[in-house]
């Protein structure tokens, strides 16, 4: 009898959304929990999330619509969205009978479930990805492959989109990394499908499982937890081996290891964090740190995987390498690549920012910004960059200039050697006229 | 008859009944008096949304189960008093003060639907009839 009454309740107060009111009683429906406090004062399942219960208990039919809409009010128009509701949506079970504008409604409310305040929210993410939300895409991925329902992977291509803004954040990472081997599993059992937007679904999940694997920061080894070894002094790097620890190490991380960024060091310090004031907050600071570390984690292996057009791209701007900066966007799923010239481009930056170029460029090394999100509780959506000088580069283009040098000098005694040769047979010639005559 | 009501926190059924003279023996008859009173008198409306408040604070306290000091009152009482809350809304143009007005009527409306499945207690006390009611009502809204 009460469910009656609430439905209609809801739907009067979704009329009125748009008012604090309407907003206030829908979020008080929504949250309220399902027991008496006088009963079981510990009774952690709102409203919200019981339904859902009862949803999934009844099975996601066409008859479930009017359920789907309440939920639907209640968390994407007043955000009643706790722990309980991840889970439980995160956990849902798809099958190929289940109603496709149920699910459509069941992938949208999973897509707003995992916004707080309009942002992507990494605690958010993190939960859902631990109660099954990438499995749940996948489900929709298949559903759609099968019955091709557009608004269905609309939704799931923008949970995903908002899934990899977090990957990178320090919950979200480790969720995922927890999950990566049963992941990839799944997708490599995920089924060939004719629908070029299933494979750019697919496609995006693998490179949110790639850019969350760790890499040996030398060699782009990938690297097993096992096989982890952690820069003692600042475990900021890992690598694959002692041998690739060393040789970084007397390759330059013994100049930046442990220390703090500060104007002075712009140049020394392998990489540096935009907005240049760290957050005056340890919490931020700390969230901020670890998003650093873990694009310290793929950042050899985003430029290598995207050398070559790199190098197109440098070429066509017809301007010499170490004069470019390479853009990484990581926002983007998967991520964009740009290459700009750094005298057009970047003349407004920070004296800081400009010594820092200035110096990778002396050593001939090509300087890359990583643009990912981070979300400050105090600012919100903020873009954060990341400044990193590639000396791989120097090796790469050192020994491609000494296989050049190597090979023009093969091709001049290659040369020499014809001329030699002709002017031998010319001179026989000569000689055999001459004793001729 | 809402003069009566109100002396449902405090005193019990036979002593109030005692005063007004009358054979009833159980309070239900009261209440389904102002349900058809919300239905059809819209001058009654407002008077019984501002004086509903002591028969809500004993409906909605769902542990002690009291009505007129009484626990069988309140389980015979709980079905038509859903169904007045539910016609209230219905007809009522004032529901948000309705409803924000009465402390723990919001609750108690959202917890009902859950009684079946997390309060045993309750639903066993309930008649066996209520239940197939409150089942009846669960599918309905599940196809609506």
């Amino acid at each position: 009898m009460g469910k009656e009454i609430t439905e209609k309740l809801v739907i009067m107060a979704a009329d009125n959304e748009q008012t604090e009111d309407g907003k206030d009683l829908l979020e008080t429906i929504g949250t309220t929990p399902i027991i008496s406090k006088q009963y079981d004062p510990s009774c952690m399942i709102s409203y919200a999330t019981g339904l859902i219960v009862i949803l999934k208990l009844m099975g996601l039919k066409k008859e479930q619509q009017g359920a789907v809409s309440i939920l639907q009010h209640l968390i994407i128009g007043a955000e009643c969205v706790d722990k309980g509701v991840i889970a439980e949506v995160g956990s849902s079970v798809i099958t190929p009978f289940d109603d496709g504008p149920t699910l459509v409604a069941l992938a949208r409310i999973s897509f707003h479930m995992l916004l707080s305040k309009g942002h992507p929210s990494d605690t958010r993410v993190a939960f859902a990805i631990r109660a099954g939300l990438i499995e749940l895409c996948l489900s929709f991925i298949q559903y759609h492959s099968e019955r091709n329902v557009p608004l269905l992977f609309k939704h799931t291509e923008n949970i995903l989109i908002v899934v990899n803004k977090v990957s990178l954040h320090q919950k979200s990472a480790k969720a995922i990394r927890s999950k990566r081997s049963k992941l990839m599993d799944l997708l490599c059992l995920a089924p060939n499908t004719n629908y070029a937007e299933c494979n750019k679904l697919l496609e995006m999940a693998r490179y949110i499982l790639d850019t969350n694997r760790s890499y040996c920061c030398r060699c782009n080894k990938p690297l097993d937890k096992m096989d982890v070894n952690e820069c003692n002094g600042c475990h900021r790097l890992i690598y694959c081996s002692r041998a690739c620890q060393k040789e970084d190490w007397s390759n330059g991380h013994k100049l930046t290891c442990c220390k703090t960024y500060t104007i002075e060091l712009v140049g020394q310090f392998q990489g540096r964090v935009l907005p240049e004031e760290v957050p005056s907050d340890v919490r931020e600071a700390a969230k901020l740190e670890e998003l650093e570390m873990n694009i310290t984690k793929i950042q050899l292996k985003l430029f290598l995987d995207n050398s070559e057009t790199i190098l197109n791209q440098a070429s066509s701007l017809n301007i010499p390498l170490f004069d470019c900066v390479v853009k990484f966007d990581l926002r983007e799923c998967p991520a964009t690549v740009t290459v700009e010239n750094f005298n057009e481009e970047f003349h407004t930056l920070t004296p800081g920012l400009k010594k820092s170029f200035e110096h990778s460029r002396s050593k001939e090394n090509i300087t890359c910004i990583y643009c990912s999100h981070y979300i400050s509780s105090d600012d919100g959506d903020l873009i954060m960059q990341r400044l990193f000088p590639h000396e791989w580069i120097i090796t790469a283009t050192k020994n491609a200039k000494l296989e050049q040098e190597k090979e023009r000098r093969i091709l001049m005694e290659k040369q020499y050697e014809e001329k030699k040769k002709e002017w031998d047979e010319k001179m026989e010639k000569a000689k055999a006229e001459y004793l001729k005559r | 008859m809402l003069n009566f009501l109100k002396r449902c926190e405090d005193e019990t059924f036979d002593k109030v009944i005692s005063d007004v003279g009358g054979n009833l023996k159980t309070p239900t008859t009261w209440l389904k008096v102002i349900e058809s009173a919300v239905i059809n008198d819209d001058c009654e409306e407002e008077k019984i949304v501002q004086n509903i408040g002591p028969l809500v604070r004993c409906m909605c306290n769902d542990t002690t189960r009291l009505f007129f000091k009484s626990n069988k009152h309140w389980t015979e009482a709980i079905p038509i008093f859903a169904e007045l809350i539910l016609h209230m809304i219905g007809f009522c143009n004032n529901v948000d003060t309705l409803f924000l007005h009465h402390e723990g009527l919001l609750s108690t409306i959202v917890q009902w639907g859950f009684w079946e499945s997390h309060r045993p207690d309750i639903a066993m006390e309930l008649k066996a009839e209520d239940c197939t009611k409150v089942i009846h009502w669960e599918k309905k809204l599940l196809k609506s």
